[in-house]
């Protein structure tokens, strides 16, 4: 029951994201909160991986590549 | 971590595909490089929908951190350990050159508000599939079954830890291998591990027969191990959870989802131990995932044939045949019982 659930709720999301300004905004929120979240971060380089390849060579230091994504 | 140089990614658009090559249902993924892109190690295993992140810990994550440091001490001496690591060739570079994905942009400017058009990991092997599909080639048991767990072969391994062995199933491919609990795996072929993903990683590209040799630590000494893969392996995996199982219902089934009859049902529906009894769970009613709707399908029906095959099928094992066996635009015959008649129907492949 639970799968069949999650299946109606996914296409009922899936339709009211195709009509809804609010899921637009709701995901610009999301995005924004999470970029807002790491900007100040020392340890973060955020969505930019060759910025971050270009640090290891710099700094001789492995680089820990995390995917993640905002759903 | 300070001893890393960290980067966050957040969607797949523009993700490289020669670097990036990880189960693609995951919610998490980690990966350990060197700065020349030399691929220390993965992490990230995942098992079920709901519980998407019970195989992982903080713990078991930073055992796999600290065994990437290591490595990273001991590059470029140890890079023989490293080769097989390093992601293949792959079919395109970038999700957005699968044909299914081209309509996505390589790169979201945020600064643009472009907050919308995230290419999802999972969108990755969904484009995979679909090229092969459209191409009318059958799907490889890899490209069915991919980054199959451990407990295939027998063999469960602690989240908590890098790589060692909680329990063996009797009687498996582990077992024969002679593997015991609390062995800690120092390298699988030849590949240096720092986490379940790295087994993961050597069992999605090894064939059926093959012989994987297993160096473990047991009691402070080390010993060779010989794991066995027997044929058709793989197929035992459930990929019904997985995100990317939504296409290949559309593919396989026309949108249905199909469940398995307990004992007592089976019996209750007079169906055999060893027959096909799958019941239609769920019927899409959207676009291509109501193609089951619209050739005749209900819910409650109990799937008991299904193009000609009449054995006992998980909901896995039946999408295997669709895209192993079947071609798009086949149309399939499909018997079912409802209300405890047998109803006949034809279902297209797509």
């Amino acid at each position: 029951m639970r799968r069949v659930a999650m299946c109606v709720v996914c296409l009922g999301a899936i339709a009211w994201w195709a009509v809804s300004p609010a899921v637009a905004q709701d995901r610009k929120a999301k995005i924004v909160n999470d970029r807002e979240a790491f900007k100040d971060s020392d340890l973060w380089t955020y969505n930019n991986l060759d910025e971050g390849i270009a640090q290891a060579k710099k700094t001789g230091k492995p680089l820990l590549a995390v995917l993640r994504c905002i759903p | 971590m300070s001893q890393f140089v960290c980067v966050r990614l957040i969607q797949g658009n523009g993700l490289d595909l020669t670097l990036f090559q990880f189960d693609y249902d995951l919610t998490f993924a980690a990966f350990f490089l060197n700065a020349d892109r030399t691929l220390y190690g993965r992490y990230g295993t995942r098992s079920s929908l709901k519980e998407a992140e019970a195989d992982m810990s903080l713990a078991g994550f930073r055992d796999a951190l600290a065994a990437a440091l290591k490595l990273h001490a001991g590059y470029p001496g140890n890079r023989e350990a490293l080769a097989g690591k390093q992601a293949h060739e792959p079919r395109f570079k970038v999700p957005e050159e699968y044909p299914a994905l081209r309509e996505f942009k390589l790169k979201l400017d945020y600064e643009k508000k472009e907050f919308n058009g995230c290419i999802h990991c999972h969108q990755v092997r969904d484009a995979e599939r679909r090229l092969l599909r459209e191409r009318n080639e059958p799907l490889s048991d890899r490209d069915m079954f991919p980054w199959p767990i451990p407990d295939l072969v027998g063999l469960a391994l602690d989240p908590e830890k890098r790589a060692t062995v909680k329990s063996i199933a009797d009687g498996s491919p582990a077992a024969r291998a002679g593997f015991r609990t609390g062995d800690d795996l120092v390298s699988l072929s030849g590949q240096a591990l720092v986490s379940t993903a790295d087994v993961q990683w050597v069992l999605h590209n090894a064939n059926d027969g093959a012989k994987l040799p297993v160096r473990v630590k047991r009691d402070d000494r080390e010993a060779t191990l010989m794991l066995e893969l027997p044929t058709g392996w793989r197929r035992a995996a459930d990929v019904s959870w997985r995100p990317t199982s939504w296409d290949l219902r559309r593919m396989a089934t026309g949108g249905l989802v199909l469940e398995n009859l307990t004992d007592d049902e089976r019996h209750e529906a007079g169906v055999a131990d060893d027959k096909l009894a799958l019941r239609v769970k769920y019927v899409g009613q959207f676009g291509a995932h109501a193609a089951g709707r619209d050739a005749g399908f209900q819910k409650g029906d109990i799937v008991i044939e299904y193009d000609g095959v009449s054995k006992r099928l998980t909901e896995s094992g039946l999408f295997a045949h669709a895209t192993q066996v079947r071609k798009l635009r086949d149309r399939i015959p499909i018997t079912v019982l409802r209300k405890g008649e047998r109803v006949k129907l034809t279902l297209p492949m797509q």
